[in-house]
């Protein structure tokens, strides 16, 4: 399975890798030097035919990785308004995704050193847990509440003001 | 399966430091242990750059109705459009202003958080049966830590200053008395800075300082004129060192009381404003047209932006609030029913002020405060003994607890035959290793 490689900019070279689960991938050079990690095995000359193995990364959060890499390289430097904005709609398509995926494209973003990717899945994860109460966000990140009722009271009690205020319905999502 | 509280804890961090409100943060802190220990271990702002802030809060004056008072003091966070009462704090207005941006209410001499009505003060420091008695209903601390406490006296037709004040509680007998001439008591509002008390209405700001022989004359200013618009509000307040006028403007002919409405700032000199007055130096005024006593600010506040309110307002780095909130603008409450938050950008030249929120029904005083919320995380409270004032007033002890912080190590240009387990062997002699 290969990524999408035709608006790949001006590097011909393309760099393989491999997931965890030994799927391959490949991309432009110029997208996995959005990658700290790639982009040091990249200059360590560690890129072969055989590709760089990611040994944490799976196939499928990979496969998106690889996507959002081609796409920012390929618009890089220079960008029209025009160009910033259709980057900015194909990144908030992008992290549309369900919190197994976004929680794998935190870990994996965080892993190969993709700074944008990065701050986007963390911002994504703050937004969804903004307006939410404990409970809500326990609910949307399958969390198992862990605390004893006398912690629970206690951590009630330090801020009341914050359990008992009113507001309107809260955006769920 | 995994989930989001499987994350490693400086992924979480950097979640977490991407909240702003108080109340996300407060409920990020209850979700789990894995997320309550996240605010434990946020590491600290790196140096230069200024500590993150919450965004704030405004807290209605207390309501002379009994009805109204009788629920409680009105808070209200415009940003998370959440809203809370603090409760059995209804016999007298009883906010401090501080010119850090922090807030509180002032009881039997402590300064308690008004969201948490935790206090931070380990002994009650002025004499607050005193303050209470002389009716001083205002109160403001300064940059310099300066706390005043006033009111406003009407002496047939002539208005008048009266107050009291302690620089870093030490009562320096500096009893305030300063005849603000026939200015209307609605409008006024005061700051401290630098050694001076500056009281402002709409036309002109009036100046006492201790040791001037002449200090008990009228000494005041007239404010900037500002052509075409009509002052509809005064505010004083420091950022970076300087006293800052900030006026709410608007287009002259306009009729109703929000339309085309902006902010203007300037830099007051005092120091020039006092020799442009002092009596003696009229005798050699030729040189000493120096430095002007107004000078507009408002292309320079890219930075900060400003929170303006009753008794007090504020600046804040618009960096503290990690890009939720643009530097270069003005918050402030126009008078309606119920009263409506503004926001001004300095950079839209000639634009008005946008309409942010109208606040909840009841909020019909538009003398609000605004201040930065300051909630109980436990253990990082960076007080030495926090104590919560009940509902009577009685006070306990919290415990103070810190937990040991993990530190992240980013290792690179490594060989590719070095495992996870050949770099446990390598780092495990500094400590337990976590790898991710």
């Amino acid at each position: 399975m290969a990524a999408a490689t035709d608006d790949a900019g001006d590097s011909n070279e393309m760099i393989r890798v491999v997931s965890s689960d030994g799927e391959h991938f490949e991309m432009p050079e110029a997208a996995a030097n959005l990658s700290l990690v790639l982009r040091h095995m990249i200059e360590d000359d560690c890129a072969d035919a055989a590709g760089i193995p990611l040994a944490v990364v799976a196939a499928k959060p990979l496969a998106k990785i690889v996507d959002y890499c081609t796409k920012h390289a390929a618009k890089s430097s220079g960008l029209t308004i025009e160009e910033a904005e259709e980057l900015k709609r194909f990144d908030a398509e992008f992290i549309e995704v369900d919190t197994d995926m976004l929680y794998d494209l935190l870990v994996a973003a965080d892993f190969m050193g993709v700074e944008g990717l990065s701050k986007l899945a963390v911002q994504r994860t703050a937004d969804l847990i903004k307006g939410k109460t404990p409970e809500q966000n326990r609910e949307t990140f399958g969390i198992v509440n862990d605390f004893t009722p006398e912690e629970e009271e206690e951590i009630c009690k330090e801020n009341e003001w914050a359990f008992q205020i009113t507001k309107p319905p809260s955006r769920l999502c | 399966m995994t989930s989001i509280s499987d994350l490693p804890p400086e992924l979480l961090c950097l979640i977490a430091g991407r909240l702003h409100t108080a109340v996300d943060v407060v409920r990020f802190d209850a979700v789990c242990r894995a997320w309550r220990d996240t605010l434990h271990a946020m590491p600290p702002p790196p140096q230069q750059q200024p500590p993150p802030a919450l965004l704030p809060w405004l807290v209605a004056p207390t309501s002379d109705d009994d009805d109204t008072a009788a629920a409680g003091v009105a808070c209200r966070c415009v940003f998370s459009k959440t809203s809370y009462h603090a409760p059995g704090l209804c016999v007298q207005d009883k906010r401090v202003a501080h010119a850090d941006g922090t807030g509180s209410w002032f009881i039997n001499g402590l300064f308690v958080n008004p969201l948490t009505a935790m206090t931070d003060t380990d002994a009650s420091r002025y004499p607050w049966d005193f303050i209470d008695r002389e009716g001083f209903s205002q109160r403001i601390v300064s940059g310099d830590g300066t706390f005043l406490v006033y009111r406003l006296e009407d002496t047939y037709g002539s208005l008048s200053l009266i107050g009291e004040s302690w620089s870093l509680y030490v009562r320096e007998g500096n009893w305030v008395e300063k005849t603000l001439g026939a200015a209307d008591g609605y409008y006024v509002v005061v700051a401290c800075h630098g050694g001076a008390i500056l009281c402002a209405d709409l036309a002109n700001c009036y100046i006492y300082k201790k040791e001037l022989p002449w200090h008990y004359h009228t000494t005041f200013m007239p404010l900037p004129d500002e052509p075409g618009k009509v002052r509809q509000r005064s505010y004083l307040l420091e950022c970076r060192g300087e006293l800052l006028l900030a006026s709410v403007l608007q287009d002259a002919g306009c009729t109703d009381d929000d339309d085309r409405l902006s902010v203007s700032v300037h830099a007051f000199d005092v120091d020039a404003a006092l020799h442009a007055l002092n009596p003696d130096s009229a005798v050699d005024h030729n040189e000493l047209r120096a430095a002007p006593v107004w000078e507009k600010r408002d292309d320079v506040l890219g930075d900060h932006v400003l929170f303006l309110g009753f008794p007090g307002s504020f600046a804040v780095e618009a960096a503290r609030f990690g890009g939720d909130v643009p530097g270069g603008g003005a918050y402030f409450v126009v008078k309606s029913e119920p009263c409506r938050v503004y926001k001004y950008s300095f950079e839209d030249d000639g634009a008005a002020a946008t309409l942010v929120e109208t606040l909840p029904a009841g909020w019909n005083d538009e003398r609000c405060m605004w201040f930065l919320p300051e909630p109980v995380i436990a253990g990082i409270s960076a007080s030495t003994k926090m104590q919560q004032v009940g509902r009577h007033w009685s006070f306990w002890e919290r415990p103070r607890r810190r937990r040991p912080r993990n530190l992240r190590f980013h290792v690179g240009r490594l060989s590719p035959t070095v495992d996870s387990s050949r770099l446990r062997e390598m780092y495990s002699k500094h400590g337990k290793i976590l790898l991710n």
